[in-house]
């Protein structure tokens, strides 16, 4: 029976390997999928190999990804992987052996049929594709039986700040992400299945699900999938501690630099390296500048710490509503620590505020419906409610966020929303659009929950929402995390900030958001033109009745790669103005404008790396593999989504060796006494 | 008797009781998957009439989740909580974290292919299967699909929007050995209660 493979997409996240069979073309929807009943082992070997060089507040990083072919086959190797949601991805190298050949910066279609030119032709390629802002697509044609192609992926992003402390995240891995059907409806997997003809595939509400959702693998323990990782940070100032929440890596200092690494030991991808790095108290400075001239123009990437004045607390009451993911990508350790978040942040409640809980997973549910007061007994009966929940079902983060914005409004009140979830969906941009056209005067909280969340659905969901969002990876940060957030909620935030730069400069963001307490200012300009003298600019505005102004001079030096953090904040904020109804044929023309000047990855452009010297004669059919991701650390749901049980009994086996032994001693046996007997 | 002989005897006699030790091992799985059920059946009966957390046996850290039945096989199990390794051997199990019978979500129950589930193997699409929950309300689905995948390379996704059932055993169902990365899926969806 020929089930027709694209029916399944909706269950099955699958993209097995095929086992010398010709090569399928991915059909209509892009789907990597092949089905073989024969194969033997995973045929490509992931290693990877990160190095991150952080000078001031900016990172350059090198993400080399090794793929061995393991088989006797020639492999096509098709690997979806994340990346920090802000990384300006710039550089795309394929190493072959000793040779070195330097990819190019094409528009997306194009960069694509370069790849599958040189794919026919049997030359060895790659090419690198955007999917989502913290989602990437490498492929690798013709992987000779036995023989490694490395991908050498560079990126520059901005180390966060926050409270006094900076970090850098590295994703490793992706926790599954969602994939909303229209309601109501039964998923494509099943329809079609039933009976021929196959209706009409209903438009999926994500039109590329399928290029989103990897297999996922077993974590830890695997022969592939694993990682060094070497950073070094040069502050420019003196820390007093830097360290690893995520991973143990030993750190050394010269006096200038210091270094952080594996070592020789790998590390399983299982969860997102995070690097945090704090500046000795007293000697943080309030502004930092870095300045870049490229090709006659000027580039200025700032940072700076408003006044301190924003210790004013919250003047006016609460309305705190609580959103909840329960949905089965939050099994795990995951639930647990956002049950306790929650409870951490009921335990914050004081007499004036007013509350309300919300979980959901595939349906909402609310605890009141409306919120109330916290008094001694509703906390008492949030905190029964929230200990009941567990994890399981969809996430349709949609209805949730609905039900949080629709609550009845108190006049007098200021609604902030707490939303504590993985972020493991794949309609974001829906998503954005919702938050931003019924926020009114509510506020948007994220709370990331995870080893491996969605960041770029935190990031900005908390940027439409007009909040801030936090991050709680372990259980021992829960407290801390929740203690921050909380910092951030009873303060008054800094509004109308504004930059006093010269008219040539051209700003991103182009609108400073509100700011939490402990946030800095960062923004990237560009003015045409060598930057010759220091300029001058006063930041101004208001926090509460009050309102400040800031004098900040930017001296010119020059330090490689502000251009391309400046490119990039300036796609991000083109593609926003998608939310504002702008057509996006005039976003796309202006994205890849930028994108092809500063060869840079963006949802219409491709980085491709194509080796012109003829490859060896491939004188078999190309075998295409789907890597997966490892399952994220303390996830469960690789206990349902990557493996499923083993569901045989040995009982056949221990038969069969049962029955077998017993025809050996009888044989034996009978052969013995003939033996004997002729022996008489 | 000279040594060759005598050690021909120990051989003989080590080798007899191995064979009827690996034979009694694997008659006896069945027996005991297939004893199970019934002291889980007592313990279901117990659980619908109200006890929570009835234990089939008293040492038992599960307990009975939900009833399978499949009228047109002849079939019907009670199903365990947690798709543990040992919790199979008694029973089909229901998979934490997936969804619960009736519950929008992908609901998952995985059970060996050689005693249990050895029934699935000739499950036609259209079958009906009927899973009573804890509360005496029964949930019917409708087999609508079988597939067979690669466990390595598959994952099944739990967040569907409408009440889905998917039971999973090995594959091959006369597979000598246990341990292959073959599943046997029967997708159902649900039909009403």
């Amino acid at each position: 029976m020929r089930i027709p493979r694209t029916a399944l997409a909706a269950i099955l996240i699958a993209a097995p390997l095929a086992h010398a069979q010709p090569v399928p073309e991915p059909d209509a929807s892009g789907l990597f999928f092949q089905n073989s009943a024969n194969q033997t082992q995973q045929a490509t070997r992931l290693e990877t190999e990160v190095s991150i060089d952080v000078f001031g507040i900016v990172a350059r990083v090198a993400v080399k990804q090794r793929f061995r072919n393991q088989s006797d086959s020639w492999i096509e190797g098709i690997y979806v992987f994340p990346l920090p949601d802000d990384a300006a991805v710039d550089e795309l190298t394929m190493v072959i052996g000793t040779r070195r050949i330097e990819g190019e910066i094409q528009e997306r279609e194009q960069a694509k049929q370069t790849y599958e030119r040189a794919r026919a032709a049997g030359q060895q390629a790659s090419l690198v594709e955007q999917e989502r802002p913290n989602l990437f697509t490498t492929s690798v044609a013709n992987i000779a039986p036995g023989e490694e192609i490395a991908i050498e992926i560079g990126y520059l992003q901005t180390a966060g700040y926050d409270q006094d402390e900076f970090s850098l995240r590295l994703p490793m891995t992706l926790t599954p992400r969602f994939i909303p059907d229209a309601p109501g409806s039964i998923p494509d997997g099943l329809r079609g299945l039933q009976s021929a003809p196959r209706a009409p595939a209903r438009a999926p509400s994500v039109a590329d699900a399928n290029r989103i959702t990897p297999p996922m693998l077993p974590s830890g323990g695997s022969a592939t999938h694993s990682a060094t990782i070497s950073i070094s940070v040069e502050a420019g100032m003196p820390l007093s501690e830097i360290g690893s929440p995520s991973h143990q890596l030993t750190s050394t200092w010269d006096g200038r630099v210091y270094e952080l690494t594996t070592g020789d030991r790998p590390v399983a991808m299982d969860r997102d390296l995070i690097v945090n790095w704090r500046v000795v108290p007293d000697q943080t400075p309030r502004v930092a500048a870095f300045t870049e001239t490229l090709d006659h123009d000027s580039y200025v990437l700032l940072m700076f710490l408003p006044p301190t004045t924003a210790e004013l607390p919250q003047p006016t009451a609460r309305e705190l509503i609580f959103v909840i993911d329960t949905s089965g990508s939050m099994g795990g350790t995951s639930i647990g620590q956002a049950k306790s978040a929650l409870r951490s942040g009921l335990d914050k409640l004081n007499g004036a505020d007013r509350f309300n809980v919300i979980e959901f997973n595939s349906d909402v549910q609310t605890l009141y419906s409306a919120p109330v007061a916290a008094t001694v007994q509703s906390v008492q009966e949030a905190r029964r409610f929230v200990s009941a929940l567990s994890a399981n079902g969809g996430t349709n983060i949609a209805a949730a966020i609905t039900a949080a914005l629709s609550q009845p409004v108190n006049v007098g009140y200021l609604r902030q929303i707490v939303f504590i979830t993985d972020g493991s969906v794949g309609n974001e941009s829906e998503l954005f659009g919702m938050i931003q056209r019924d926020l009114a005067d509510a506020r948007l909280f994220t709370v990331g929950i995870g080893t491996a969340p969605n960041t770029h659905f935190m990031r900005k969901a908390a940027q439409f929402g007009r909040g801030a969002y936090s991050h709680i990876a372990e259980a021992d940060q829960v407290e801390p995390g929740m203690r921050v957030l909380f910092d951030k909620l009873e303060h008054v935030a800094l509004k109308d900030i504004e930059l006093s730069w010269p008219e040539a400069f051209e700003v991103y963001p182009d609108r400073i958001p509100d700011l939490y307490r402990g946030e800095p200012v960062v923004v990237a300009a560009r003015a045409f033109g060598p930057l010759t003298n220091a300029i001058s600019l006063n930041a101004t505005g208001t926090v509460g009745p009050y309102s400040w102004t800031q004098r900040i001079d930017v001296t010119p030096e020059n330090s490689a790669g502000i251009a391309s953090i400046w490119a990039r904040r300036k796609i991000e904020s083109l593609l926003d103005r998608k939310l504002d109804g702008e057509a996006e044929t005039l976003i796309r023309e202006a994205v890849i404008d930028v994108a092809l000047t500063h060869g840079m990855l963006s949802p219409y452009t491709s980085l491709v790396a194509v080796d012109k010297t003829p490859s060896l004669t491939r004188n078999a059919e190309l075998v295409r593999e789907a890597l997966g991701n490892m399952k994220p650390a303390g996830s469960e749901i690789g206990a349902l989504l990557g493996i499923m049980p083993n569901t045989a009994t040995d009982a056949r086996w221990y038969r069969l060796i049962g029955a077998s032994l017993a025809a050996l001693l009888l044989g034996s046996f009978l052969v013995s006494r003939t033996n004997a007997r002729s022996s008489r | 008797m000279n040594k060759p002989r005598r050690l021909a005897k120990y051989g003989l006699l080590v080798g007899s009781v191995t064979a009827v030790a690996a034979l009694a091992v694997g008659y006896w799985i069945p027996v005991k998957a297939e004893m199970a059920q019934r002291l889980l059946a007592r313990a279901w009966d117990e659980t619908l009439a109200g006890q929570t957390d009835a234990k089939p046996w008293p040492w038992a850290d599960t307990s009975p989740a939900s009833r399978l039945s499949i009228p047109s096989l002849n079939a019907s199990w009670v199903v365990l909580s947690g798709a543990s390794g040992r919790n199979l051997a008694f029973a089909p199990s229901h998979m934490d974290g997936s969804a619960e019978p009736g519950e929008r979500g992908l609901s998952v129950i995985a059970g060996h292919r050689d005693t249990h589930f050895e029934v699935l193997e000739r499950i036609p699409v259209g079958t009906e299967i009927f899973v009573e929950d804890r509360h005496s309300f029964t949930h019917h689905y409708r087999v609508v699909a079988t597939e067979i995948v690669d466990s390595r390379q598959t994952s099944l996704r739990l967040d569907a929007d409408t009440p889905l059932l998917v039971l999973v055993t090995c594959y091959p169902f006369d597979a000598i050995s246990a341990g292959g990365p073959l599943r046997y899926l029967v997708f159902a969806e649900a039909t009403g209660s």
